[in-house]
């Protein structure tokens, strides 16, 4: 999977939510 | 697809990959298991990347793709074939990706996703989301059946399922003139990284992926 992001410079924010979201979705505790 | 599994922060930040300044590849994670190197933990589904564009206001657009092979039927001919299912940005990835171009492409004119579809549309993200029984041919070469160019609008059994051509690839050749030389026609393929010579077809992906 590649993710594409819109600003490059905010994306180190954007894995961190990818990761938020992807945990949420599977049910993963951080 | 990506495993995710116990410390779960860790494990996703292992897994990304930094492909370019706007770009993140996630790949699965892969370890021992049951003796074997294999994919451990959970693994990413279709529909958590289709989800993403609007769980993530920042991402733009999310790639994937998966492969696997089996029998296409159009009335009396049966073939087996390799299948890509993909999301809509498949085109315009192989058009970023630049190391293939349609046939007789213009030396350096710029290449949009658009013009790998020869006839017809490629598929929607609302196709994908949907399930829709829509197909994509690959390129039609000496290796593939007949009805291949003339397919728009028919249907096609693919595993004894049914679906409608909504649209042909176009007929595609490498963009360096060495490795069009180096490869015979019948060897091109829309994906370059297929190394099994089989004929191509894309479907938008089934529910069994998400």
């Amino acid at each position: 999977m590649t993710v594409h992001v819109a600003d490059e410079s905010k994306i180190e924010a954007v894995k961190y939510q990818v990761a938020q979201y992807l945990r949420k979705r599977h049910d993963i505790a951080s | 697809m990506l495993a995710l599994g116990n410390g779960a922060r860790a494990a996703v930040a292992e897994n990304f990959r930094m492909l370019g300044s706007d770009s993140i590849m996630i790949s699965e994670k892969m370890g021992m298991k049951n003796g074997e190197f294999a994919p451990i933990n959970k693994i990413l589904s279709f529909g958590d990347g289709l989800n993403l564009i609007s769980a993530v206001p920042q991402v733009t657009r999310v790639d994937m793709s998966v492969s696997g092979s089996g029998k296409v039927r159009h009335a009396r001919s049966v073939v087996d074939l390799t299948f890509i299912g993909s999301t809509e940005s498949f085109l315009e990835s192989m058009a970023a990706d630049g190391s293939i171009q349609p046939v007789n492409w213009p030396n350096g004119k710029k290449m949009s996703g658009k013009d790998f579809t020869g006839q017809g549309r490629f598929f929607t993200s609302p196709e994908t989301l949907d399930s829709s029984d829509v197909v994509v041919p690959g390129v039609p070469d000496c290796a593939r059946p007949v009805w291949w160019r003339r397919s728009l609008g028919q249907t096609v059994w693919v595993n004894h399922r049914s679906f409608t051509v909504i649209g042909v690839l176009a007929e595609v050749e490498y963009v360096d003139p060495q490795q069009r030389y180096q490869s015979s026609k019948c060897q091109l393929r829309v994906n370059p990284a297929d190394q099994y010579g089989d004929p191509e077809i894309v479907l938008r992906p089934s529910r069994q992926y998400r």
